[in-house]
């Protein structure tokens, strides 16, 4: 029966490690690594997404081995006497310097792409600094319960003008262009939220958060609340929907010329 | 001090008289009493969390469909389905519910209450009266959640972490009127009776320990519930005064947390100047600490049941010790890592991110501490034992991944999704409720002087075991893909389809899990009245609290014991018998032959 326990024991290592590689490799398991990447922002993420799981892989097989072991060689029914050690100042050192330093690595080696994504760009105000010489953003995205609008500065560039235009539920942008969007809420906390962009961004509300990305496909992808925001929370959701910068211009110039402007 | 001569002589005038009915069950001051109400109120209510959690797992796998049997009756207005509202109320209720009545009750309540003054050669907790408050004060929260469940809205409906406004303003939410107020007045009551309950651990385990006990020779279970406490009694009034400035948000038109010139369905905030991130910052200053609350206590109870049943001494006794300390004190400095894409400032997302991934340290240090414990022992592989290693086993899954969330980048890809819901159920269900049960199996004959049976304890363990993880396991798999959290229908969007049929399976693990709970609860009651009686010392170890009969008599121990070794002499070769306990002059060792259970798994 002891023996048993112990294959039970190594069963989690194995059966994990083997759930683990049919995801990325998709063997029997279809599409459960990554949802698919339409800009360039994810590939950061993704890299450190299949670093960390590298690592992380590594000393779950490990430990989980090791454990199983000792639980097999270890057994009450295997030995007569269970050896009297109270401690090892080396083994004690080994096993905090290693995983001191893998941990150092791991927060310095992702600190770049933190700062790429979030800190390094002429649209990021830091908090409380009021300055005015941000650049405009693309779209300016108001949430509320549960729907979105976004709203486009116009011919003018200008926002707040007779010339905005308005779409809801439905974000219409270029491709291949860097987009900067400023978010904001109407009511409670909402999550602006681009799933293939790995992209989340917390509108709360008296706040408003500067998000800055690209998109390199044309297509139709969504847009999802991912801060609990009410009843009707899951109902959140809109099309974002990428056409090329052309096609983009023309979708305004339309809107524009119907109203009459 | 008496000598070890006179044990027996006075007994008359140290036991004293048998209290009546309610002073002896109800209204007592006797900390073992007090620590069996919290343990069964907090057993009840883990009845009802697993409950909800039920019916969280039924709208995953068959969302909008009626629920059979019960549905008809709990939903007649909605053809016998969840709707929206409610679902929202299944998870806001389903985490207070587990975090404030089930596992801070049980691990602090109950075990501390029960083990505190047993393993420190004490009488009673330092202040008795204050102790039996701090049980009572529960049941005003208990009242007041449940009222919470038949107000307007069926209960409240802004998560467990109530973040303004969608809590604070009353036409937000349909739960978000007398529900969160009841909510909120509820955890008032969680709060301060917890505050009282860790002043009260505190003092006891610091004043009231037996000669010869120094802090050293302290086992790890009364470490872990120390600095526990200490980490409640400095965190929670933090939350005390946050929940405070929700209900004056609520009540008295204050704007702590409620911005100005918001149009909320219809209602428009006026004249308050207050900021939703400052909730956010307050309540994770509790509730990030929290989490260590509900895994330290585990960490010193798994650290004793493994030496216990490895007959081998706890291997690190000072890095423990030391580890424990670190994790407490970090444990205050990475509360932001649950507001990396709240809106704060970037800057500060790199300065948890850091500390973040250090508190990983300590954690890894105790798990090889706990591998190098086992490695060399004499195994024995009792029920008890057997969740103290798949505590390990699942503890290890959660924290790794916790390394990876702990890294901003990817966490602003998994933050709200099932990832984190995977992560912190291996933490709490895979790493805490599994210690329970095993601080359970070992204490109970303790507790109630009979054994729990071990074939039904087994046979509890490996189903438990098995749908625990085909339950959380494939929350990974979710996550992985963004599977959002919190939502009643996250197929509604379409891009999740095709992850319909690895919900219905997770669900059928959860049913499965929780069909299994049943073995335990036949277990637990039948063995309380028909078990095979336990001796003294059933599992031979070498604690205090196993020198007393069993249950132990009010006061607790005859004389005053006088330690002279620490609590891990297992094995030790300059010892007859393969343990060594704490104190030598504690009466009746010999009376404790009685060994059903490490004697079974020896066959």
């Amino acid at each position: 029966m002891d023996r048993f326990w112990s294959l039970l024991f190594l069963a989690v290592p194995v059966l994990g490690l083997l759930i683990v590689l049919g995801a990325v490799f998709n063997v029997g398991l279809q599409n459960a690594w990554l949802p698919e990447s339409i800009g360039p922002r994810t590939e950061g993420i993704d890299y450190l997404f299949n670093l960390f799981h590298i690592i992380v892989a590594v000393v779950f097989v490990g430990t989980g081995l090791l454990l199983a072991y000792s639980l097999f060689r270890f057994r009450a029914t295997n030995r007569q006497v269970a050896s009297y050690v109270h401690k090892s100042i080396w083994l004690e050192l080994l096993w905090t310097i290693i995983p001191a330093g893998t941990l150092v690595f791991l927060a310095m080696h992702q600190l770049p792409y933190w700062q790429a994504n979030k800190e390094d760009h002429r649209a990021f105000e830091p908090a409380g600094a009021g300055s005015s010489d941000l650049e405009t953003p693309t779209v300016r995205v108001v949430a509320y319960q549960f729907g979105w609008r976004f709203i486009y500065p116009g011919l003018d560039g200008v926002f707040d003008t007779r010339d905005d235009v308005i779409s809801e539920n439905l974000l219409v942008l270029p491709s291949h262009e860097e987009i900067v969007a400023e978010l904001r809420s109407l009511d409670v906390i909402h999550s602006f939220a681009i799933n293939k962009l790995r992209l989340k961004q917390d509108i709360v509300p008296g706040l408003s958060p500067r998000i800055w990305f690209m998109i390199t496909q044309n297509g139709d992808w969504e847009i999802n609340c991912m801060e609990l925001c009410g009843w009707g929370h899951f109902r959140m959701s809109a099309r974002l929907r990428t056409v090329s910068p052309k096609d983009f211009e023309d979708w305004l110039m339309e809107i524009v010329q119907t109203r009459g402007y | 001090m008496k000598s070890a001569d006179s044990q027996f002589e006075n007994r008359e005038s140290v036991v004293p008289q048998q209290p009546g009915f309610w002073r002896h069950y109800v209204f007592s001051t006797d900390h073992k009493v007090i620590g069996l109400q919290f343990l069964f109120s907090a057993l009840i209510w883990l009845l009802m969390g697993g409950a909800l959690a039920m019916a969280i797992r039924w709208q995953m796998a068959w969302p909008w469909t009626r629920i059979p049997i019960i549905g008809s009756w709990l939903f007649q207005s909605e053809g016998g389905q969840i709707s929206p509202e409610f679902y929202t109320m299944l998870f806001t209720m389903h985490g207070t519910v587990m975090i404030f009545f089930v596992i801070i009750p049980l691990l602090l309540g109950a075990f501390g209450n029960y083990l505190i003054p047993l393993m420190i050669g004490a009488r009673d907790m330092a202040f008795p009266k204050l102790n039996m408050l701090s049980y009572w004060l529960m049941w005003p929260a208990f009242i007041s959640l449940l009222m919470a469940f038949f107000a307007p809205g069926y209960g409240p409906g802004a998560g467990w972490t109530a973040y303004p406004p969608l809590s604070t303003v009353w036409e937000a939410s349909p739960g978000s009127g007398w529900a969160q107020t009841l909510w909120l007045i509820s955890l008032l009551f969680v709060g301060v009776s917890s505050i009282l309950g860790s002043i009260n651990y505190i003092a006891t385990i610091l004043f009231l320990r037996a000669p010869g006990l120094d802090m050293l020779r302290l086992p790890m279970t009364i470490w872990g519930l120390l600095i526990t406490a200490i980490l409640q009694a400095l965190a929670l009034p933090v939350l005390t005064v946050a929940l405070v400035m929700q209900l004056m948000d609520r009540h008295l038109g204050t704007g702590f947390f409620t911005p100005d010139n918001l149009i909320i369905n219809n209602f428009e905030t006026v004249g308050t100047v207050g900021q939703p991130l400052l909730w956010q910052h307050l309540f994770w200053f509790y509730s990030h600490p929290a989490v260590y609350i509900m895994i330290l206590p585990i960490m010193g109870m798994v650290s004793d049941i493994l030496c216990c049943f490895a007959r081998k001494p706890l291997f690190g006794y000072r890095p423990m010790v030391y580890s424990m300390c670190a994790i407490a004190g970090m444990g205050f400095v990475v509360w932001g890592h649950h507001m990396f894409v709240s809106g704060m400032h970037p800057f500060m997302g790199t300065v948890f991110m850091i500390s973040t991934m250090m508190i990983a340290l300590p954690s890894s240090v105790k798990v090889f501490n706990w591998l190098a414990t086992l490695w060399g022992g004499r195994i024995h592989f009792t029920t008890s034992m057997l969740f103290s290693i798949s505590f390990i086993s699942m503890f290890i899954i959660g924290g790794l991944s916790g390394i990876v969330m702990a890294a901003n980048s990817i966490d602003e890809f998994v933050h709200d999704t099932y990832y984190i819901v995977a992560h912190f159920h291996y933490v709490l269900f895979g790493g805490t409720i599994m210690g329970v049960f095993s601080a359970l199996y070992f204490w109970f004959p303790k507790m109630f002087g009979r054994m729990l049976n071990e074939t039904a304890g087994k046979w509890h363990f490996l189903l438990t075991f098995v749908f625990l993880n085909g339950t959380f396991f494939p929350m990974h798999i979710l996550g992985w893909r963004g599977f959002p959290r919190r939502m009643a229908d996250p197929y509604f969007s379409g891009q999740f389809l095709d992850l319909l049929p690895l919900n219905r399976m997770i669900t059928w693990c959860a049913f499965a899990m929780a069909a299994a709970q049943l073995i335990f609860i036949v277990n637990f009651f039948y063995s309380m009245f028909w078990g095979q009686r336990a001796g003294k010392n059933p599992w031979h170890a070498n604690t205090l609290e196993w020198t007393v009969d069993s249950p132990p008599p009010h006061d607790n121990f005859q004389h005053i014991p006088t330690i002279t070794r620490g609590p891990y002499e297992y094995s030790n070769p300059e010892h007859d018998e393969d343990y060594w306990p704490q104190a030598d002059d504690s009466a009746g060792l010999e009376e404790s032959i009685n060994t059903p259970a490490t004697k079974a798994s020896e066959r």
